[in-house]
């Protein structure tokens, strides 16, 4: 599925390194993503799988250089076409018209207050410099690209006039607005009727290979990922803990979390029937050991897993994996 | 609309009605005009002819529906100090009041909507804590002595502003500062702590992932959202200024306004035109809660129903 | 390089309220813990104690004059550092009282005035939001209705009808003062008990079979008393000011006692060549409200008011 470009070898469009982000609790700081290792290259979908609270909406973000509070970006780098994201100045020429960002629930993601017209027209007016009726043709052309029929007559609409479906797609249509490189697609499915969710991520997929879009897909639903991407990074406490292109992580999967994910998801194409969920409960961020996060729901650990976290090691060809159970190469 | 916009007005005259019966209640069951209008020393005789005179000494029901039905025409009664009819009094000096109030709004919200959204841009920085430090300095100082702090300074010091009277707009400005400092620390800090919050909120993470400014942000979509809060505490302070600040700055600055007015009256052992006072500054109370929940409407569509 | 940055603000909303700590010595722990980061709870505490105990102590204070002492000859000598002497430091009055004795003088009144009427109104109002909120059905109804329409006529226009009809006095001031306040309590009184009475441990003790008036008080109350001291220092701020206005306009304290409003009034007419009669109590109120203030700003940032600005944001007008 993985799409390459003139010569062969795909762009790097996005690298973030060592990123981390940090809450401060009560009982210290809790790390939201912590070392977090990660490239896009250009026309490539790249998939985040982790649960809830495993740190993914957190990093989505935090590539813009953006932290909700009271949380703040502790370390690392990220950067566009080797430009530091992290830099104010370049975060702002970066935001929305390179990176743009689909959210989840766009109920309260799009301005309450303000037409889907106004939404659209201050972006296409002040982030791409549109002028008079162009900003129109534009906006109608936009809301067509994303499957919404009336355009003219949406424009006049407050999101709580539409249905969430349709307020998804405006939410797409105005990521598109600046034609960015790359879309960071935060659970965009969330929420919506099974059938809404897949003419979404239909839409998302064919706008990606029209426009020539690389898409950075966050979802818990490995359904998701199956369906939409190309490759695949599975999170799990704020760490990437196995990164595989994406047949080879369902046919194959390594790190013990994402055996565990697997196996707690219905399959179609496999007929044993068999699920299994994976013991023990999600931690509470402030309790993590200070080895591998999933060593205390991990049926593999041993005594060496408790002491620091493994590192993410390549162990094969496009494969990495952080568990000390699977030896990279170059390590023991 | 129309039915929630008859529903209210319904619910506001309602309380009109109430608090005036209240207001009945205590100057003619707990005591009536004749008796305060009198010395301590007067005799029973005096008091019973002046009773007989004004009609006090029919029974109360009957007094009490002259009261409303003359409330519903607009006979307020007579004022026997200035031996005229009590509205009338009152209504001359009402414009007054409302130029007042309107100075002191419009000083209210022009002061309090930028340092709002100042400090909130600026959070946590140098602009923040001042625009905190200022609201907290006007609130605790007491509007009066503001007054006359400005007079010491402005008019007596520095002799920019005539002292007293209502001489024309600048004779406004330091009454107006006088009585609005304080609502606008009051509401710089209602408003900051709106747009705080509103930032926090996924619309605006996402005007800001999308390269907007926090200026911008602020200004053009947050501000918005927490526009009904700020009109219904701007309704609040009005109400404030309508029933407390008035009063006082009017002695102040011996602005010849209702509230002062009802302070001579008191002076004169005047109910009947306190009681005119008091009934027309409430039902300009509720008067004004009334118009901000019809502005807070056409601002913010969601709120249909409430 | 964040572009939503820091929750915390030097004001009322800081971070750490999210949690409730069950047990009443954690919260006293927290509160001081709390206490030696917060530079407004030091400041508020410090003006408050240090007031609170001069309106106690001071007249017995060696250095403070007799307040009522006249001496025409020194009549409005200004303070030190504008001509003045150490023998008057702030200065003296038309009548050539001590400007210093008679502010410790009148402290005694203006915060005694104040704090009276605030716990006059926390403790009906808080009885009457009890009531509402548990209780329920028509009797609720009547009590918030009442509520409603006290929000539509404040105290100051009942403080005019009564003073017009009762003539002027302290306890007038004390009564009208109370009746401003009183709804404020009754309506977070009755909006935390609608919250509490849903809460498992309610159901479960009445389960239990324990009569509703025990279940008010052993569970209620307490959870009530965070949130109605944190509204009492608020409402003691306003109710010291409503005091000075009311001591101004003549309506409390009469001559010769004295209050800082009504220092004020009397001082009025010298600002021209007495300007620190009117400056001097004017600070002094100024000064004790802003401590209540930065107390209360602590309280709030420690323990969240936001249900009360929700109610009085969502206050049906009239």
């Amino acid at each position: 599925m993985s799409t390459t470009n003139g010569n062969g070898r795909q762009e790097r469009l996005l690298e973030v390194k060592d990123l981390t982000v940090g809450f401060p609790t009560r009982d210290g700081t809790v790390l939201g993503v912590d070392h977090l290792t990660l490239n896009v290259g250009s026309h490539e979908r790249l998939g985040v799988v982790g649960e809830s609270g495993s740190g993914k909406s957190v990093m989505g973000l935090a590539i813009l250089g953006m932290v909700l509070p009271p949380g703040r970006i502790m370390g690392g780098s990220v950067r566009w076409r080797g430009e530091d994201v992290l830099d104010p100045g370049v975060a702002n020429r970066v935001r929305g018209r390179e990176i743009a960002m689909i959210f989840q629930d766009p109920m309260v993601s799009l301005n309450p207050l303000k037409t889907v017209g106004s939404q659209l027209r201050e972006l296409l007016q002040r982030r791409v410099g549109l002028k008079g009726s162009a900003i129109r043709q534009r906006s109608l052309e936009l809301l067509d690209m994303v499957g919404i029929a009336n355009a003219g007559e949406r424009l006049r609409a407050y999101a709580y006039e539409l249905s969430g479906g349709m307020r998804q797609r405006v939410m797409i249509a105005t990521a598109l607005a600046c034609e960015p490189t790359l879309v960071i697609a935060d659970e965009p499915t969330t929420g919506l009727d099974v059938t809404i969710q897949d003419q979404i991520l239909t839409l998302l997929h064919d706008l990606s290979t029209e426009l020539g879009m690389s898409v950075l897909m966050i979802t818990h639903d490995l359904g998701v990922v199956a369906q939409f991407c190309d490759r695949v990074q599975v999170m799990y406490a704020g760490r990437i803990v196995e990164r595989a292109p994406i047949n080879e992580m369902f046919a194959d999967p390594q790190h013990p979390y994402s055996l565990g994910l697997l196996h707690s998801v219905p399959r179609a194409d496999r007929d044993d029937g068999e699920l299994t969920g994976i013991p023990g409960e999600p931690l509470d961020r402030a309790q993590f050991p200070p080895g591998c996060a999933f060593e205390p729901r991990c049926d593999e650990a041993r005594d060496g897993c408790r002491d620091t976290p493994p590192p993410l090691l390549k162990i094969a060809e496009r494969r990495w994996v952080a568990c000390y159970n699977r030896p990279g190469e170059g390590s023991a | 609309m129309l039915r929630w916009l008859a529903r209210r007005i319904i619910a506001a005259a309602l309380v009109v009605f109430v608090v005036t019966s209240l207001v009945f209640v205590v100057t003619h069951v707990f005591t009536d005009p004749a008796t305060v209008s009198l010395p301590l020393e007067a005799s029973q005789e005096d008091r019973a002819s002046r009773r007989a005179a004004l009609g006090l000494d029919r029974p109360l029901s009957v007094q009490y529906w002259d009261f409303v039905s003359g409330l519903v025409v607009g006979d307020l009664g007579e004022s026997f100090w200035q031996t005229q009819p009590a509205s009338k009094l009152v209504f001359e000096r009402l414009p007054a009041t409302l130029k007042l109030v309107g100075g002191a709004t419009a000083v209210t919200v022009l002061l309090a909507a930028p340092m709002g959204m100042l400090a909130a841009w600026w959070e946590r920085r140098f602009a923040d804590h001042a625009v905190l430090g200022f609201s907290m300095a006007s609130i605790s100082a007491p509007p009066f002595w503001i007054g006359y702090l400005l007079i010491i300074v402005f008019a007596v010091q520095l002799g920019w502003v005539p002292t007293f009277g209502s001489r024309g707009f600048v004779s406004l400005i330091l009454p107006s500062f006088a009585i609005g400092l304080a609502s606008a620390g009051r509401l710089a800090q209602m408003t900051r702590r709106g747009i705080v919050e509103e930032l926090r909120k996924p619309y605006a993470v996402t005007a800001l992932s999308r390269g907007f400014s926090r200026s911008y942000t602020i200004v053009h979509h947050t501000f918005r959202n927490v526009a009904s809060g700020f009109v219904t505490m701007t309704g609040w302070e009005l109400t404030r200024m309508f029933t407390g600040y008035t009063v006082v700055i009017e002695v102040v600055f011996a602005w010849p306004g209702v509230g002062r007015l009802a302070i001579h009256a008191i002076e004169n052992r005047d109910l009947i035109l306190v009681q005119a006072a008091v009934v027309v500054l409430a039902t300009l109370v509720v008067v004004t809660n009334l118009l901000v929940d019809i502005a807070r409407r056409m601002i913010d569509p969601r709120v249909e129903l409430a | 390089m964040t572009a939503v940055d820091d929750t915390t603000t030097p004001g009322a909303d800081t971070g750490a309220v999210d949690a409730v700590p069950p047990e009443g010595v954690t919260v006293l722990a927290d509160l001081r813990s709390h206490l030696r980061k917060s530079k407004a709870g030091i400041s508020g505490i410090f003006i408050c104690s240090l007031f609170a105990l001069v309106a106690i102590v001071g007249p017995w204070l060696p250095f403070i004059k007799d307040p009522a002492k006249q001496s025409l000859p020194d009549k409005l000598t200004p303070p030190v550092g504008w001509g003045g002497t150490w023998t008057h430091p702030l200065g003296t009055d038309q009548l050539g009282r001590d400007i210093l004795a008679r502010l410790v003088d009148g402290a005694r009144i203006s915060l005694l005035v104040g704090l009276a009427a605030v716990v006059i109104a926390a403790i009906l109002g808080t009885a009457l939001g009890l009531i509402a909120g548990y209780v329920g059905g028509r009797i609720d109804t009547l009590i918030i209705s009442a509520a409603d329409v006290q929000m539509a006529f404040p105290g100051v226009l009942a403080g005019l009808i009564l003073v017009a009809a009762f003539g002027p006095s302290v306890w007038l001031v004390i009564v009208v003062i109370a009746i401003s306040s009183w709804m404020v309590f009754t309506r977070v009184g009755r909006s935390l008990v609608l919250t509490l009475k849903t809460s498992l441990f309610v159901e479960a003790s009445e389960l239990s079979g324990a009569p509703s008036t025990r279940v008010m008080w052993r569970h209620l109350l307490p959870n009530l008393v965070s949130s109605l001291i944190t509204l009492c220092v608020l409402e003691l701020a306003a109710a010291i000011l409503s005091e000075s206005a009311f001591a101004f306009l003549g309506f409390g304290v009469q001559p010769p006692r004295s209050s800082w409003g009504l220092m004020i009034q009397q001082g009025r007419n010298y600002i021209t060549d007495g300007w620190w009669i009117v400056t001097f109590a004017g600070l002094a109120i100024s000064i004790v409200v802003l401590g209540v203030n930065l107390l209360s700003l602590w309280l709030q940032s420690f323990n969240d008011v936001a249900e009360r600005e929700q109610i009085i944001l969502e206050r049906p007008g009239g």
